[in-house]
């Protein structure tokens, strides 16, 4: 095994990403705490192709700092609106930017240190301690499951390793994760009340163009990344956040971007669909040839992209959606009820 | 000078601690939820890391879909967090409300 040395840019990009995180962490207003959050998910971007991990660079800028980014403001903005509603008349913080900075309740260290605090921090700075001992210096890499992969990778049906691995090798962890991603939309479901929630629309002229304009250049680009990830990096996850990022805007500016005629029932059927397709994917292929989601070579580049646009679809749905949730949005998806006329005017 | 994975492997244990810790002296639901993220960005960051060492034609795939599929879920589990958090202090205030009914404005529905 080789060894490559850090350069200086690593060491910079460690003391940035120590510096946004703790400031995500210790900066006493939420606001700058979520900003500094969004900033260390696109330095954590950089870091990914840095350690040769396109793939994951790609959807750290999509999903871990683009889509969480705006999940915590859209969060910030719902918990100040209803935080406001006892507050206001005190504080006079009306407008929704000001009322986002000067929140001060999401303080990590109150007036005084509790002693709670100190033994925690010492047992989990002790348990950190160990746990690096144990771990460094890292054990020599045996190689031998990268080996298999590249090995078999002219069977896989794609000749994007990472794409092998998610959709071909261990199909069935991408499988559950899809379904990880309907579990969470069927919590949200449950749980968000769906009568109260009315959120802010920015009618705003220059947003809306911006929408405009880049709405088909988003779904060209996401269609590209999709027919991508078979060769190079990219990917079902990469498109579908990129496709999400539209729908959250065209959401935000009340532009309504789903079809015309669509309901609840057609939402809930397009974002199981993934799941669905996947899964039945996978038993008629135990059918053909005797496994779960066992690929034959001949087939298995087409099997792969059609589950990979289903997904697609799918998951930036469900993103959309849990943005929605997060923000406060009636979401049609949450069920086909309409807001009664009394609690609108009460908004 | 350090080799290069080496020192995101210990970027990957530092900021778990971070985390950690956010996660156990934050007091708003949003802190905490930042403070999970940042777990799993250190946890990430090791596996990652721990692909750059195996040099034999590339980094190890089987982490790289790994952590892909962790970023997925990771962002599934804080929206879930986040609504759930957005319930409780929207019934917290409600309850406020019902308490003191003067200043309410949840009467009128």
């Amino acid at each position: 095994m080789e060894t490559i040395e850090a350069g200086i840019i690593d060491l910079i990009l460690v003391l940035l990403l120590v510096l946004l995180a703790g400031s995500s962490l210790l900066l006493p207003r939420l606001f700058r705490a979520v900003i500094a959050f969004i900033g260390f998910g696109l330095i954590m971007a950089v870091v990914w192709i840095r350690l040769h991990a396109v793939d994951i660079a790609l959807a750290e800028a999509m999903i871990g700092s683009g889509v969480t980014g705006a999940l915590f403001l859209a969060a910030l903005a719902r918990m100040n609106r209803s935080g406001n509603e006892r507050e206001s008349a005190n504080t006079h913080r009306t407008s929704g930017a000001r009322a986002i900075c000067l929140n001060s309740n999401g303080r990590v260290i109150g007036n005084g240190i509790q002693w709670r605090g100190v033994i925690a921090t010492a047992v989990i700075i002790l348990a950190m301690m160990l746990m690096a001992l144990m771990v460094f210096p890292l054990p020599e890499p045996d190689g031998k499951i990268s080996a298999l992969v590249f090995r078999n990778l002219s069977d896989s049906g794609v000749s994007n390793p990472v794409t092998a691995v998610l959709l071909n090798f261990r199909a069935y962890d991408t499988l559950l994760e899809i379904g990880v991603v309907l579990l969470t939309l069927l919590g949200l479901s449950a749980v968000v009340n769906r009568d109260r929630l009315v959120g802010p629309r920015y009618t705003d002229r220059v947003l809306s163009g911006f929408y405009r304009l880049t709405l088909p250049l988003l779904i060209l680009f996401c269609a590209y990344m999709v027919w991508v990830g078979k060769y190079e990096p990219g990917g079902a996850f990469q498109a579908a956040a990129l496709l999400a990022a539209g729908g959250i805007l065209g959401h935000i500016i009340g532009a309504n971007p789903r079809p015309h005629n669509w309901d609840g029932k057609h939402l809930r059927i397009a974002v199981s669909s993934g799941f669905a397709v996947f899964l039945s994917i996978g038993v008629l292929l135990w059918v053909q040839n005797g496994l779960f989601l066992r690929f034959v070579p001949e087939s298995a580049g087409g099997f792969i992209l059609g589950i990979e646009v289903v997904a697609t679809i799918a998951i930036s749905i469900s993103l959309v959606i849990l943005f929605h949730g997060s923000s406060g949005h009636p979401s049609s998806f949450l069920g086909n009820r309409q807001l009664p006329p009394a609690a609108k005017e009460a908004e | 000078m350090m080799d290069t994975s080496t020192l995101y492997a210990g970027l990957g244990v530092l900021l778990s601690a971070m985390g950690l810790l956010g996660l156990v002296l934050g007091r708003h639901p949003i802190r905490k939820i930042i403070a999970l993220n940042v777990i799993g960005a250190g946890i990430f960051l090791f596996l990652v890391a721990a692909a750059f060492r195996s040099h034999s034609g590339g980094p190890d795939p089987v982490l790289h879909a790994m952590v892909l599929t962790g970023i997925v879920v990771a962002v599934s589990a804080t929206a879930l967090g986040l609504t759930l958090a957005g319930q409780v202090q929207q019934s917290r205030s409600e309850n406020e409300a019902l308490a003191n009914p003067k200043e309410s404005k949840h009467e009128q529905r």
